[in-house]
């Protein structure tokens, strides 16, 4: 059981019930256990505001600006400042996800296996050679660039659907079952997805190349 | 609104003067770029303190005699006589450096010059004088006017500052503030202390956009209103664009027109100019309430020959609207921010004098396709919301919170001259990041920081907050010694920063000199320097009961020199009525010396006067039995 570092009392509160001093925030918590809620990738926002409100109604340096010990001052400071972060990330779904496996070990080995070849983000072959396709086509026929265009996009974005999907789906696993392996296979999704990503950046140069 | 406290507190107060505030009041303050204000809350409702001259607002203007500082409207009255010393629009030059303001200097009549270290001079009767220091007169001014106001002794304030200031200019002003005698306990957004205000009025909830217009800033702020919570979402502004600015578009035009008709320059003289500006800001405020008016100006001061031409509204806003139209991308940045479109917004709160303009008003809905809301007071919202801050701080609030947000990135220069940001814009404050930093080369003992405040990628188009060097490393190899530094973000949206040496666990004080401010130990020497000049606590606190004894002997003493007229020979009468005007006098000066010897003197020599008074009133009380019986 933890106990206040102010007045010995045991407490596993922001501010301790007995004497009213704010704790230092400890090496064991982390932005789930803060904010007190389960560690998922499946939040509620509007129960997640509710705590985040109710946790800033007493712990802001708002409520320790007059008169109390200076100790206190920083100590809420500090803790409030790990409360924002904490909110801040767990209401947004990538930022969330990025720290769950952070936290859970996963996403650590992430620079060696982008060096690595075998699970570097790199561009399914089929979708490589349609991108080379599309762009000498649109030189060669500008006139069904736009056409050609559109589809290609299409292609992307029911890619990037069906990765959505699957990741979430092994979300929902873990958040039943803590299964590990599923963040195994989730940090992979992930960047495997940033092909997406940095295809939506070359569509838009493509584009605006041509004045689209 | 909890009050709990309050009855405590009111068992100080002195010989039962019923109406006495509690001991060391904390004031709301707006720092305004033209006025400023003071506000306090008794008793859970806020109201702004009049000035010693009787008016709710007091001009931003300081003119200086012989070094003396004359503050509000005496100076501003001053902006046109003596244009070479006084000193207005002080707030645009606080925070910042000589080379930042290359845009408005030749619109200031009074003196700018640069220090060898690229310090910014305000020069006035052959002195030179920082931004922080004036602001610290109005600021002192606007105390002494609380104290007069409330019979207390203040020494904490929230002072406002715009949204969008970065972390020079909340430095500059806390500065000011401490300057000025006050601790100030918090530095507050402006728009976020007008949403408290609002929101305390209008007891709505919903997500709201404040769209705040000042003489010298714009801000918009999103906030969200829920159960006392006041959570800002986004912010963004725009710190050089205010009503000033409408000023000095109307000034322009009628300075070409007044040379094409008569030759004159009307820029050639600062005179001139302070009259021109002056004469514009007149055909501004006139244009919130009417569809024509006169732009008059002189064109040789005190010669009474004067150009006189009408306008209408039309054509004002015409020559306006391109200006104004400068607000709509700071609308749109904090709608995207707060990742929210303008149909999420419920509300469009109105705040700052310009806003009364129906242009201004029309902008605003153009932007957020809804009629804003005027209900709250444009020019009193923001102090009265710094009020209740100041209350909520005290602890006597504890029903409402403000949860505020840093308006600009903060981050570190690195390799090449570019900006990697470590605390994003409108991250929820307080907050903190971590940075690593390690040596380039072998046996390198020190490593130099360079924090940055901004948006752009390149450093140097950034705001260059401090520059430290993180010393005393044990040499090595390159790479090898690590110092972790801590940035932290307080809640007055003000940057700290804490490093240790990761190897040897060793604490290294950086001290963070502010770009353009003052640090601790600056004020504490000028403070030193300016206790002469200044009413200690103590000699306050004798003052105020001088004060209170005086005031009642002199005011039964007033009233009295008809009778003494009537009684006394004509010399000791005039005596009695000399006494009386020193006194007055006297009190203005606010010394108590002067002000009890002048009491003693004036008890002995309407002894015999009261005496006579006694006399004849029991006379006629005998007459008047008399007459009864």
């Amino acid at each position: 059981m933890k106990r206040c570092a102010f007045c010995g009392h045991e407490t596993t509160e922001h501010i301790c019930p007995k004497c009213g001093g704010p704790q230092p925030v400890d090496p064991s918590e982390n932005y789930f256990s803060l904010l007190g809620v389960e560690r998922a990738f499946q939040q509620d926002l509007p129960s997640l505001e509710k705590k985040f409100y109710d946790i800033s109604r007493t712990l802001h340096p708002d409520r320790f600006a007059a008169g109390t010990d200076s100790k206190w001052k920083v100590i809420s400071v500090e803790r409030m400042s790990a409360v924002n972060k904490a909110y801040q990330t767990l209401t947004k779904r990538d930022s969330l996800r990025r720290y769950l496996l952070e936290l859970e070990g996963v996403s650590l080995g992430r620079k060696e296996k982008a060096e690595g070849d075998s699970s570097n983000p790199v561009m399914p072959m089929e979708l490589a050679e349609e991108w080379f396709d599309l762009q000498d086509a649109v030189m060669e026929n500008p006139e069904s660039a736009l056409a050609r265009i559109s589809a290609f996009e299409r292609g992307i974005r029911e890619r990037s659907d069906e990765l959505k999907s699957r990741v979430s789906f092994l979300e929902n696993e873990y958040d039943a079952n803590a299964s590990r392996e599923a963040l195994l296979k989730i940090d992979k999704l992930v960047l495997d997805g940033q092909y997406l990503k940095s295809m939506d950046r070359d569509l838009i140069r493509l584009k605006s190349r041509l004045g689209i | 609104m909890a009050s709990e406290s309050s009855s405590s507190e009111h068992e100080h107060s002195d010989h039962g003067s019923h109406s006495s505030p509690p001991v060391g009041a904390v004031i709301g303050i707006d720092l305004g770029t033209t006025n400023s204000l003071v506000a306090i809350v008794e008793n859970g409702v806020p109201r702004v303190l009049l000035s010693r001259e009787g008016e709710r607002m007091i001009p931003s203007v300081v003119t200086l005699r012989d070094g003396k500082p004359f503050v509000g409207y005496a100076a501003k009255r001053e902006k046109v006589l003596s244009p070479g010393e006084t000193v207005f629009s002080a707030k645009r030059l606080l925070g910042r450096g000589f080379s930042d303001i290359s845009a408005i200097r030749s619109s200031l009549p009074y003196g700018l010059e640069e220090s060898v270290d690229g310090q910014l001079k305000i020069m006035v009767g052959g002195k030179a004088y920082s931004a922080i220091e004036i602001s610290a007169m109005i600021l002192r001014e606007l105390k002494s006017s609380a104290e007069a106001a409330l019979g207390v002794l203040v020494q904490k304030a929230v002072i406002t500052v715009p949204a969008y200031f970065n972390d020079s200019q909340r430095q500059a002003t806390r500065a000011a503030g401490r300057l000025a005698g006050l601790e100030v306990l918090r530095i507050v957004n402006e728009p976020t202390a007008a949403s408290l205000a609002y929101g305390l009025q209008e007891k709505k909830q919903g997500i709201i956009a404040v769209f705040d217009l000042g003489g010298g800033t714009f801000d918009l702020s999103i906030l969200k209103l829920r159960d006392g919570i006041f959570e800002v979402l986004a912010t963004h502004g725009n710190t050089t664009l205010g009503g000033d600015d409408l000023d000095r578009a109307i000034a322009a035009k009628m300075a070409a027109e007044v040379k094409v008709s008569t030759g004159i320059d009307l820029y050639s003289s600062p005179l001139q100019t302070a009259s021109l500006l002056e004469a514009a800001e007149k055909l501004k405020i006139s244009f919130a309430s009417h569809e024509h008016s006169l732009f008059s100006v002189d064109l040789c001061v005190g010669a009474g020959k004067s150009f006189d031409r009408e306008w209408t509204r039309d054509e004002f806003d015409q020559l306006v609207r391109p200006i104004l139209l400068a607000t709509r991308e700071s609308c749109f940045h904090a709608l995207d921010d707060a990742e929210l479109t303008v149909e999420d917004i419920t509300e469009v709160v109105m705040v700052g004098g310009p806003t009364r303009l129906k242009i201004v008003q029309q902008i605003a809905e153009e932007i957020f396709g809804r009629k804003p809301n005027t209900s709250v007071h444009p020019d009193e919202v923001v102090a009265l919301g710094a009020a209740i801050q100041a209350d909520i701080l005290t602890g006597k609030n504890q029903e409402l919170l403000l949860l505020d947000v840093v308006p600009l990135s903060l981050g570190i220069e690195t390799y090449g001259g570019i900006m990697e940001p470590f605390i994003k814009r409108n991250t929820r404050i307080p907050t903190s990041a971590r940075e690593m930093f390690t040596t380039f080369v072998d046996n390198q003992t020190g490593v130099d920081v360079h924090v940055l405040q901004g948006e752009r990628e390149q450093a140097a188009e950034n705001r260059s907050l401090a520059r430290f060097k993180l010393g005393g490393l044990d040499a090595g190899p390159a790479g090898f010694p690590r110092v972790e530094v801590t940035f932290l973000i307080d809640a007055d949206g003000i940057l700290q920063v804490e490093a240790r040496d990761l190897r040897s666990g060793r604490e290294s004080s950086v001290e963070v000199k502010p770009s353009f401010g003052l640090r601790e130990d600056e004020i504490e020497e000028m403070l030193e320097a300016a206790k002469v000049n200044l009413l200690s606590d103590l000699d306050f606190k004798r003052w105020i009961e001088v004060k209170n004894q005086a005031e009642p002997v002199l005011r039964a003493a007033m009233k009295k020199v008809p009778d003494a007229y009537r009684l006394l020979d004509r010399d000791d009468a005039k005596k009695i009525e000399l006494i009386c005007e020193k006194m007055r006098t006297a009190m203005d000066a606010r010394d108590p010396e002067w002000v009890q010897n002048l009491k003693y003197e004036l008890e002995s020599s309407t002894t015999r006067l009261a005496e006579l008074v006694i006399a004849e009133a029991i006379q006629s009380g005998r007459e008047g039995i008399a007459k009864k019986t």
